[in-house]
């Protein structure tokens, strides 16, 4: 960990019902904590600059139970992952935490359960001012307090569940939990009116537009319920309905799908967009893939490291399909260039050439796209377009999410 | 790609130890962590 950076300056927060609020400034960096009517509580932007990664962080209000007081809440987007670290403070704050400790997560609905480790190496340290009940990150006054951090990744259309965290001491104690939602942190930065407020739009934008064409393309009822009746697992809302409109065939005319495999040689694309985006490009039945290159790089990149070529059977229509996972959504601009046993015949793609071909449908791909699907194809003509509709839209909101991404800049903050 | 019943992703701030057998990103798009596909349609 390179340090503790904090945004230089926060405007327009919504202090109501707060009693005090106080602005540190050291070296031109702003801490803003404040204090709820009996609350000992705080919030915060912080960048915790870890390696070249970014990342945002929220402090809330403290949940506080026998055995843990859970803290700030931080969205992670690097490492390829959507990833929410909740960070705690154990009951016996002189002993610190057992290596046995661990933080396990349920997301939404489902029984999946992810287990995070201690890690000594996620943590931060406040100074609590018992006097004012507020925490600083300079040490000027105050009781230094660890804070320990726990890693939680979620999916595109998850970001509206809830996530319940429960934290077990290793060694004594009992479990200790909270829920809580990427929405909620989203809406904390959004509220905040700083530098990361843009990102965090479009990454909420982006899970809104996505839920509904997935929900229809897999059948997802419990989804699609939540987004006919607004319920919990649906973000309802998108931040701005007219940002998407921007994003047209020519934004990412750059980036589209190119191949010299010859005429008659059938080429596609799809994104998943799991806590991860992998881009997958699927090449004609038979097809010998020889290597992959990352952008001007010399050397090829690792089969079964960084990518996988699966396929030829009933799960991929026979096609062979090369997966390249773990993009960032700031790297769907990475070129990648799939070389076949025939030197001569590449595949040149980008995460966005997914978006450049959904943008720029023709009437024979759509037929195409209804009869891949039996889910689709039970749809009418009506109920088809809006599916298209939907699908465009998507990839509009993760065009805005890379862009964003691209865009924040916490140093600039 | 493998598809493991255990998979530990390592990053430089974090580890993350999962017990889901589905827990695995494959080229024909089977679920991933949600339980839910997050496959987009193929589109040639």
């Amino acid at each position: 960990m390179k340090g503790i950076e904090l945004f230089t300056q926060l405007t327009a927060l919504d202090v109501s019902g707060c009693t005090a609020l106080t602005a540190l400034d050291a070296s031109g960096l702003t801490l803003s904590t404040l204090n709820i009517t009996g609350v000992p509580g705080f919030i915060s932007t912080r960048q915790y600059t870890l390696s070249d990664t970014k990342k945002l962080l929220y402090g809330g209000n403290p949940t506080i139970t026998s055995d843990a007081k859970f803290y700030a809440k931080q969205l992670e987007l690097t490492e390829g992952s959507l990833r929410m670290y909740f960070y705690m403070e154990p009951a016996s704050t002189t002993s610190g935490l057992s290596d046995n400790s661990i933080m396990e997560f349920y997301v939404g609905n489902s029984s999946t359960k992810q287990t995070a480790k201690y890690d000594a190496s996620v943590t931060y340290t406040d100074y609590y001012d018992s006097t004012n009940h507020t925490f600083s990150a300079t040490q000027s006054s105050g009781t230094a307090v660890t804070h320990y951090g726990f890693a939680c990744d979620v999916t595109s259309i998850q970001m509206a569940d809830s996530i319940q965290a429960t934290f077990t001491p290793g060694d004594s104690g009992s479990p200790s939990s909270i829920t809580y939602t990427v929405a909620d942190y989203l809406d904390a930065v959004i509220a905040l009116n700083g530098s990361a407020t843009d990102l965090a739009k479009a990454i909420k934008d982006y899970g809104h537009y996505v839920q509904k064409p997935l929900a229809t393309l897999h059948g997802f009822v419990t989804v699609a319920t939540a987004i006919n009746e607004g319920k919990e697992g649906h973000i309802t809302i998108p931040t701005s309905n007219t940002t998407i409109t921007n994003v047209t065939t020519t934004t990412v005319e750059s980036y589209k799908l190119t191949s010299t495999l010859g005429d008659g040689a059938e080429v596609g694309s799809a994104l998943q967009l799991d806590s991860n985006i992998t881009l997958l490009v699927y090449l004609p039945s038979g097809t010998t893939v020889n290597e992959v290159k990352k952008g001007d790089e010399t050397n090829a990149l690792t089969l079964n490291t960084d990518y996988s070529v699966d396929g030829e059977d009933y799960k991929t229509g026979g096609k062979v399909v090369v997966a390249i996972p773990n993009l960032t959504a700031k790297e769907l601009t990475t070129k990648y260039t799939i070389t076949t046993s025939d030197s001569n015949k590449t595949v040149t793609a980008y995460g966005l050439s997914y978006v450049h071909s959904v943008l720029n449908l023709t009437d024979a791909q759509k037929t195409a796209l209804k009869a891949s699907s039996t889910n689709l194809l039970s749809l009418n003509d009506n109920d088809f377009n809006d599916f298209v509709t939907n699908l465009q839209n998507a990839v509009k909101a993760l065009y805005n999410y890379y862009y964003a991404e691209t865009q924040y800049n916490p140093q600039n903050s | 790609m493998t598809k493991d019943t255990k998979k530990i992703y390592s990053t430089p701030e974090a580890e993350i130890v999962r017990f889901d057998s589905e827990d695995v990103i494959t080229a024909s798009g089977e679920e991933g962590t949600s339980g839910h596909s997050t496959l987009m349609p193929v589109v040639y």
